[in-house]
């Protein structure tokens, strides 16, 4: 790919990647933000290149991904060396009487979906957010198709059992 | 999980994407702020005075430790060979020296006191 076309594809995919951010940052604004931003300078000067062994929505999603982990490791690091302000650690999630007025609303999905497991939030967000199959969701994760498919049916009845209705199995 | 739970979850999901993609900003808009940031080196000088004084810390501990596992634990303290347990005259019982050697089918204890019984006794001759 050139990087004319690099450029291009990134902007018709931040949307979604907008999306995939802030989900990997637990729904942090402005640290998801930063993490889209590196991660666009990281493929635009070339320190991250596209191998061309999946689609590049795949390979992207997985860029994010490792530098929001990378991001949040550098964010714990500086918080332990007393360089900033701020713990790292997202929002804390409200109080059971805000959340029994948000039912049914997004923020009680973001929630809902903070609370779980990472694995399964990503999960249950690439499939149904980003709309991917179990098997590209796997290879976003660097996971078995099998090992996202647990993934998945955890994750659903968890989120559904957090979201006040009841879970079946 | 029934088909109209997971339908009920992909829309909550749909209603999720609307809202946070009215909420993102462009994505030219993305990268000139990237751009414009603080160089990420220079906020790994900031921190390179702490890592400086961490790396000093565990390389002073590791010569210590490595001059502290060269030198004798104990000195005072004999080896496990040369030690005698003061209560070992207890031992030294009477007769202790019957036990001394195994016991022999043809001779007497009462033999003792002229010839010390050994383990390989003389065969007797036939007449």
């Amino acid at each position: 790919m050139t990087d004319d076309e690099i450029q291009r594809s990134l902007a018709e995919l931040h949307s979604a990647s907008a999306g995939w951010a802030l989900s990997c940052c637990r729904w942090d604004r402005e640290e998801a933000e930063e993490v889209l931003q590196v991660t666009y300078l990281k493929i635009l000067d070339g320190r991250a290149r596209f191998g061309e062994r999946s689609s590049f929505r795949t390979w992207l999603f997985g860029v994010i991904r490792r530098t929001a982990a990378e991001h949040r490791r550098g964010r714990w690091l500086r918080s332990m060396a007393g360089l900033t302000g701020r713990d790292g650690h997202p929002s804390p999630p409200p109080s059971p009487e805000t959340r029994l007025g948000e039912a049914q609303s997004s923020q009680a999905l973001r929630t809902a979906l903070r609370e779980l497991p990472a694995r399964q939030r990503e999960v249950l967000h690439l499939v149904f957010y980003q709309e991917m199959t179990l098997d590209e969701t796997a290879r976003v994760l660097g996971i078995s198709p099998g090992s996202a498919r647990t993934h998945y049916h955890r994750g659903k009845i968890a989120l559904q059992q957090r979201l006040g209705r009841e879970g079946k199995p | 999980m029934t088909p109209e739970d997971d339908r009920a979850l992909a829309a909550a999901f749909a209603d999720l994407r609307q809202e946070e993609e009215g909420q993102t900003p462009p994505f030219d808009e993305m990268v000139r702020r990237g751009r414009s940031r603080p160089a990420r080196a220079a906020r790994f000088l900031l921190l390179r005075p702490v890592w400086l004084a961490a790396a000093v810390a565990l390389a002073a501990l590791g010569v210590w430790m490595g001059v502290r596992a060269r030198e004798p634990r104990h000195p005072d303290v004999p080896s496990l060979a040369e030690w005698r347990s003061p209560t070992d005259f207890l031992l030294a019982t009477p007769g202790r020296d019957l036990l001394a050697v195994p016991a022999a089918w043809d001779r007497s204890v009462l033999d003792l006191r002229e010839a010390p019984l050994t383990s390989q006794p003389e065969r007797r001759s036939p007449s």
